[in-house]
C-alpha cells in the first residue's frame, strides 16, 4: 500500500523538475560542443560555484513566492549589495569573528525582511511595491554608512569560500547545496514549513483552522532577508571586493530562477531544489553567452528574449497540467 | 396592460455535464406587470436569468421577444431585444462619477469625441425618471448600497429596455430602502415596463407582484395570478407535495449549557443575536441565503470582531474571540464554502486532514509523519472517505468526500461544539445521509452541534430545535416536533411573524 503512493509522489516532484533537468543537460551539451573548454573541472567548478550564489537569492525568493498573498521580494539584490559592502568593515581576523561577522549580516538581511514583512502585513502595502521602497531604503543606508567606498581589502578567512574541496567543489558551493537540502527537509518534513505553504496556498481555510497568518507571512520575508543577507556576504567572499549596487542584477535573477524551478507565483506550491536547478540553467546560460564573446549589452537582450521563452512556457504548461 | 407576452421562454433545456438543471422551462411575461420569479435554492432561476443575460447557451428551447424569436449569444444580445438586468451586486467602476457609469462603454458622441454634455443631461433625466435624489456627478465609490443599486436600475433603464429583471434586489436593502425600491418599480410598470423579480421574500411578492411563476428542481411548476393565490399555496409549489418528514428527537434536555451567545452585534449583524446549547443538542438554524446565518458563524468563530455582547463556552466567558481561541476551547467549524475556507485544494488528504491538528502531530520541530498517517487513516476509515489512499489531492475527490475530509479535520480534535455551515451542498445523496448519520452519533456521543441549512427536509431531521433567521435577525424558535415545512418557510420567507 504504502510503496506504491510513495512512488506517485515522487514522480509528480520529479515531472516538476524534468523541464530544468533537460535544459541543464541541453546547455551543457551545447556548451561543450562550442569548446572543450566548457566542460572544464575548472570552468565547471567555477560555474557551480557562481550558480551556489545565485541558489541563496532564489531560496530566499522562493520562501517569499510560497508564502502567498502576491508575495514578491524585491530588496534581496540591495540586502545583498549591502551585506557584501558592510560585512567586511567588520574585523574577520580569528574564526571566532568570522562567525560573528556572519550572524551580524544574517541579522541585518532580517531586519530588512521584518520591516518588509510588517510593511505588507501591517500597513497592507502591496509586496511589490513595499520591497521595492525597502530596496531603495537600504541603498541609501549602505551608502549612509560606507560613504560610497568599495570594500577591497578582504580578510583570508571569507576568501576561503573560494578554496576548492572536491575538483569541481568549492566551499561556496557546499554551503549552497546544504542550504537548499535544509530547506526543502524543513518545507516538507517540519510544521513550520508545511504552515508556510498552507498559508500559502489558502489562507482563509488556514486562518479558520487557527494559523497565524500574518505571522507566518512576516516570519517568511524575516528569512528570505536572512538568507539575502548571508548571500552578500558570500558574494563579497567569491568576488574579492564589493562596490555599491554590484548584486542588483540577484533580484530578477532569483525570481525567473525560481519559476523556472517550477514554485507558483501565486503561492504554496514550489521547491528549493527545483530552484536551485533554475539558477543552474541561467549561470550555464551566461556563461555560454560570454564563451560566444557576444558584448555584454547584446547579452542581456538575449538572456531577457530567453528568459521570456522559459517562464512562457512554464506558465504554459503549468496551465496544461490543469 | 394585454395578454400578449412581450417576453415569453419556452422548453429551455439546461445541463452542466450531465445534470440536467433547466427541464423544458416555460416562463412569459406581460407588458408593465410585476412577475415573480420563486423557487428554492437551486431551483433554477438565476440558470433561467444567466440564460436570458447571455451567461449560459441554453441547450435547447426557444425565446422571443414581442413575438419574434431572437437568438442570445451574448450578453449585447438581450440588451439589443430590450431586455436589462439589475444585478445583486451591480458591476460599477468605483472612480467614475453616477453618469459615466450609466453611459459606460455607450457614451454618446459628437463627431469623435463623448459629448460629456449629453450624458450629464441624459443621466439627470434618467434619474428624475426614477425620482432618485442621488447626483450625477457624484462618484460611484461615494454612494450607499442602496444608491448603487438605483444606479444600476439607471443604467438598465439608458437602454430603454421593455423588460429588466431584478435577482434578489432587496437582500441587502433596509427597510426604508426596500419602500423606496418599490416606489421607482412601480414608477417603471406604469411607463409599461415589465419586472422580473426574483426574492425568497414572500411578503415582498405578494405586495408588488402581479403573477407569480414557482420553479423546482429545474421544472416550471405552475405560474399563478397573485390575488388569487396565498403564500401557503406558493409554499406548496416551490417544496412539492411528496416531501415526507420525519422529526428527530430525543436528546437529554437537562444536559449543562455549553454555549451561551448573549447580545452579539458585529458589523454585520446590526441586531443582538441570542440562544444557547446544550451538551449533545442538534440545533438548526434555518434561513433562507442572506438570512444572516453564516453572519452568526463568523461571530462565533471570531471571524468579524463582536462589538457588543458576549459568548460563553464551557462556562468560560469571552468579549473577544479568534479561531485559535475558539479552537482550544472546544470549538469547530465547517465553513459554508469548502473550496474557498475549508479546504486547501492542492493538497492530500492527509496534508488537509493535519491542518487543524499540527501540534498533535509534532516530533520536535518535524512532522510525525507515522503519527500522521495513521490518524488519518483510522479517520477516513470512520468517516468512510472514498480515494485512492491519504495522499491523493483533494481536488480529485467528490464533494461529498471533500466535506468528510473538513469533518474529519476536526473530528480529531473532539470538539465539544461543532457548527456545520450547510454541510450538504453540493453532495450527493448517499453522502448527505452519511453527514446527517454521523451527526446524530456525534450528538448522541454528547457534542453539541450548530447545523446550518437552508433545506427545511433537513433541518427536520437532524435537528432537536429550530433557529429561524430572517434579514440578520433570529425571528423564530422551535422544538423539532413542534412546526411543520410550511410554518418554517413562512417565517423564513417574512409571510408570517412567528408566535
Amino acid at each position: 500500500m504504502e510503496w506504491p503512493l510513495k512512488r506517485t509522489v515522487n514522480t509528480k516532484n520529479i515531472r516538476v523538475l524534468l523541464p530544468s533537468i533537460v535544459v541543464v543537460a541541453v546547455l551543457l551539451i551545447f556548451g561543450a560542443t562550442l569548446s572543450g573548454r566548457f566542460i572544464s573541472v575548472r570552468n565547471l567548478g567555477s560555474i557551480l560555484m557562481t550558480a551556489s550564489l545565485l541558489v541563496f537569492a532564489t531560496t530566499a525568493q522562493n520562501i517569499v513566492f510560497l508564502s502567498g498573498n502576491n508575495g514578491i521580494d524585491l530588496s534581496i539584490g540591495a540586502v545583498m549589495s549591502m551585506t557584501a559592502l558592510v560585512g567586511p568593515m567588520m574585523p574577520i581576523g580569528t574564526p571566532v569573528e568570522f562567525a560573528f561577522a556572519t550572524l551580524t549580516v544574517i541579522a541585518m538581511g532580517a531586519v530588512c525582511g521584518l520591516l518588509n514583512g510588517l510593511g505588507i502585513r501591517v500597513l497592507s502595502i502591496p509586496p511589490l511595491i513595499m520591497t521595492l521602497i525597502m530596496s531603495n531604503v537600504i541603498y541609501g543606508f549602505t551608502l549612509f554608512v560606507t560613504k560610497g567606498r568599495p570594500a577591497m581589502e578582504l580578510s583570508k578567512i571569507l576568501l576561503g569560500v573560494n578554496k576548492t574541496v572536491f575538483p569541481m567543489i568549492r566551499v561556496l558551493t557546499i554551503c549552497g547545496v546544504v542550504a537548499v537540502a535544509a530547506a526543502e527537509i524543513i518545507l516538507r518534513k517540519t510544521r513550520a514549513g508545511r504552515k508556510l505553504a498552507i498559508v500559502g496556498d489558502n489562507p482563509n481555510a488556514a486562518g479558520l483552522c487557527g494559523l497565524r497568518v500574518s505571522l507566518i507571512s512576516v516570519a517568511a520575508y524575516v528569512c528570505s532577508g536572512g538568507i539575502a543577507g548571508f548571500a552578500g556576504f558570500m558574494l563579497v567572499g567569491y568576488a574579492g571586493s564589493a562596490i555599491m549596487r554590484m548584486a542588483d542584477s540577484y533580484t530578477l535573477l532569483s525570481v525567473a530562477a525560481a519559476i523556472i524551478g517550477g514554485t507558483s507565483v501565486a503561492g504554496g506550491r514550489g521547491s528549493f531544489v527545483g530552484g536551485a536547478l533554475g539558477s543552474l540553467v541561467l549561470i550555464l546560460l551566461t556563461s555560454i553567452l560570454q564563451m560566444l564573446n557576444i558584448p555584454q549589452g547584446a547579452r542581456f537582450v538575449i538572456q531577457g528574449v530567453l528568459l521570456a521563452v522559459i517562464l512562457l512556457t512554464n506558465t504554459r504548461s503549468e496551465k496544461l497540467r490543469q | 396592460m394585454t395578454d400578449e407576452p412581450v417576453l415569453s421562454m419556452e422548453g429551455i433545456v439546461k445541463g452542466f455535464g450531465g445534470i440536467v438543471v433547466l427541464d423544458r422551462v416555460d416562463f412569459s411575461v406581460r407588458r408593465g406587470e410585476v412577475h415573480a420569479l420563486m423557487g428554492e435554492n437551486g431551483a433554477g432561476k438565476s440558470t433561467l436569468m444567466k440564460i436570458l443575460a447571455g451567461i449560459y447557451h441554453k441547450d435547447d428551447g426557444r425565446i422571443f421577444v414581442e413575438g419574434r424569436e431572437i437568438n442570445i449569444k451574448s450578453p449585447n444580445d438581450p440588451i439589443r431585444a430590450g431586455i436589462a438586468f439589475v444585478h445583486q451586486h451591480p458591476n460599477l467602476v468605483p472612480m467614475f462619477d453616477v453618469a459615466h457609469n450609466i453611459f459606460l462603454g455607450q457614451e454618446p458622441l459628437r463627431g469623435r469625441r463623448v459629448d460629456h454634455k449629453k450624458i450629464y443631461a441624459e443621466a439627470g433625466k434618467i434619474l428624475a425618471a426614477i425620482g432618485t435624489a442621488i447626483s450625477p456627478h457624484a462618484l460611484a465609490r461615494d454612494l450607499t448600497v442602496a444608491e448603487r443599486q438605483e444606479l444600476s436600475i439607471a443604467r438598465a433603464l439608458s437602454f430603454a429596455p421593455r423588460v429588466i429583471a431584478f435577482d434578489e434586489p432587496t437582500a441587502p436593502l433596509s427597510f426604508k430602502e426596500v419602500e423606496r425600491l418599490f416606489e421607482v418599480i412601480s414608477r417603471l410598470t406604469k411607463n409599461n415596463v415589465t419586472v422580473i423579480y426574483i426574492s425568497h421574500r414572500m411578503d415582498e411578492i405578494f405586495r408588488i407582484s402581479e403573477r407569480i411563476t414557482v420553479l423546482r428542481n429545474g421544472k416550471s411548476i405552475t405560474t399563478l395570478t397573485t390575488k388569487e393565490t396565498t403564500p401557503d399555496e406558493v409554499i406548496h409549489a416551490m417544496l412539492g407535495s411528496d416531501i415526507a418528514f420525519n422529526p428527530k428527537s430525543v436528546y437529554d434536555e437537562t444536559g449543562e449549557t455549553v454555549l451561551k451567545v448573549e447580545g452579539i452585534v458585529t458589523k454585520n449583524l446590526p441586531q443582538t443575536i441570542d440562544f444557547s446549547l446544550r451538551r449533545g443538542e442538534v440545533l438548526g438554524l434555518f434561513g433562507l441565503v442572506g438570512a444572516g446565518r453564516t453572519e452568526v458563524v463568523r461571530a462565533l468563530f471570531g471571524v468579524d470582531r463582536i462589538n457588543a455582547g458576549a459568548l460563553e463556552v464551557n462556562d468560560r466567558r469571552f468579549g473577544a474571540v479568534s479561531p485559535s481561541l475558539m479552537m482550544r476551547n472546544g470549538v469547530a467549524l465547517v465553513p459554508e464554502d469548502r473550496h474557498a475556507l475549508g479546504l486547501v485544494m492542492d493538497m492530500t488528504i492527509k496534508e488537509n486532514i493535519s491542518l487543524a491538528n499540527m501540534n498533535s502531530f509534532k516530533l520536535g520541530p518535524f512532522i510525525n509523519h507515522a503519527r500522521e498517517r495513521a490518524a488519518v487513516r483510522g479517520l477516513s476509515h470512520q468517516l468512510s472517505i472514498k480515494s485512492r489512499g491519504i495522499n491523493t489531492p483533494v481536488s480529485s475527490l467528490s464533494g461529498g468526500n471533500q466535506q468528510k475530509v473538513v469533518l474529519a479535520k476536526w473530528l480529531h480534535r473532539r470538539p465539544s461544539v461543532l457548527i456545520l455551515d450547510e454541510p450538504t451542498v453540493g453532495v450527493d445523496v448517499g453522502a448527505k445521509g452519511e453527514i446527517y448519520n454521523l451527526v446524530n452519533s456525534l450528538a448522541k456521543s454528547g457534542v453539541s452541534v450548530i447545523f446550518i441549512s437552508s433545506e427545511p427536509e433537513e433541518i427536520f431531521r437532524v435537528a432537536d430545535r429550530i433557529l429561524v433567521m430572517y434579514r440578520r435577525r433570529i425571528v423564530g424558535e422551535f422544538q423539532a416536533g413542534a412546526t411543520d415545512i410550511k410554518k418554517l418557510m413562512a417565517i423564513a420567507t417574512g409571510v408570517q411573524a412567528a408566535s
